[in-house]
């Protein structure tokens, strides 16, 4: 895959979308799926099940928080291509929670391009935001994309 | 097994590995959990012409060797206990591409525990090789353990 070059300052977003109880809880299936390494039904919990979230105290479902940071790993895939599944890192920190319906926006923000031996090393802010602009998760990452 | 539940588990803890052989049902369920329609999670296709795993499957790595491990509190096999966690920091380096029907071994433990403004912190630490050695992964976690339902609430 060919990879654009970018400049500091550069914005690459995801399209908004909700975290729906339906992805909570294709994401449920996907991670005790991945740990059983047998297929696993949903699990109730606070993340999938408004029931288990009300006897928690919560006002409704609350997305995990490797969703959004699922979400940001895809779109640095989906930037980046095999350069980030060969050379990147991506650290992110959960500072708010994200309700289940809350509309999500995931994006990156390059903030260096540094050349190293291989090629170009890509350094970002990463973030996921809800509609009015609050983020809920923070972090950084980068990629090492080679050239040939 | 340490014998644990992960609210006991202490700083110098080093887990038992886990080795498994990763498959193409835990790829591709994975890659659909995280809405993520990149080809190569399901099918071989360019430019490996297998099947990649997510970076982001190091999360399911984390629930393989707590459950091999946590004796006490088993979350795959639905052995809870009262205590909620909460995830606060993720952190993954990726060295090398993961592929379908390659045995893996996960190492880790946990790197400290300690107190922060009320909250009790687990950090663990994770690594991913392939059974001939190389590198896949490296892993940082932290964990807020301190959370608590209501009173009287399960």
């Amino acid at each position: 895959m060919s990879v654009p070059t970018f400049s500091v300052g550069d914005v690459i977003a995801a399209p908004a979308r909700p975290i729906t109880l339906r992805r909570t809880g294709w994401y449920s299936i996907a991670l005790m799926t991945a740990a059983a390494g047998e297929m696993k039904p949903i699990q109730r919990n606070i993340h999938t099940s408004e029931e288990v979230a009300a006897s928690q105290g919560l006002p409704c479902p609350i997305a995990d928080g490797m969703h959004t940071t699922n979400w940001i790993s895809k779109l640095l895939t989906e930037t980046f291509g095999h350069h980030y599944l060969e050379r990147g890192a991506l650290r992110t920190k959960y500072i708010k929670i994200t309700p289940v319906g809350e509309p999500i926006t995931c994006k990156l923000e390059i903030t260096a391009a540094e050349p190293v031996p291989q090629g170009v090393k890509y350094v970002m802010d990463v973030w996921s935001q809800n509609s009015r602009g609050t983020k809920l998760t923070v972090g950084s990452a980068s990629v090492v994309v080679s050239t040939p | 097994m340490l014998g644990k539940t992960i609210a006991d588990l202490e700083a110098g803890d080093v887990f038992k590995p886990v080795r498994y052989v990763l498959t193409e049902e835990s790829v591709s369920e994975y890659a659909h959990g995280q809405e993520d329609q990149a080809e190569w999670h399901y099918s071989p296709t360019f430019p490996y012409d297998r099947i990649v795993r997510p970076p982001t499957m190091i999360h399911a790595d984390k629930m393989k060797i707590l459950e091999a491990n946590c004796d006490l509190e088993r979350r795959v096999a639905n052995v809870h206990t009262d205590d909620a966690r909460i995830h606060y920091e993720y952190n993954c380096v990726q060295h090398s591409p993961a592929f379908v029907g390659e045995e893996l071994v996960v190492t880790g433990g946990i790197a400290e525990r300690y107190q922060k403004r009320g909250g009790d912190y687990l950090h663990y630490w994770l690594r991913v090789e392939t059974a001939e050695g190389r590198l896949v992964t490296t892993y940082d976690d932290l964990t807020l353990l301190s959370y608590k339902p209501k009173a009287g609430v399960k």
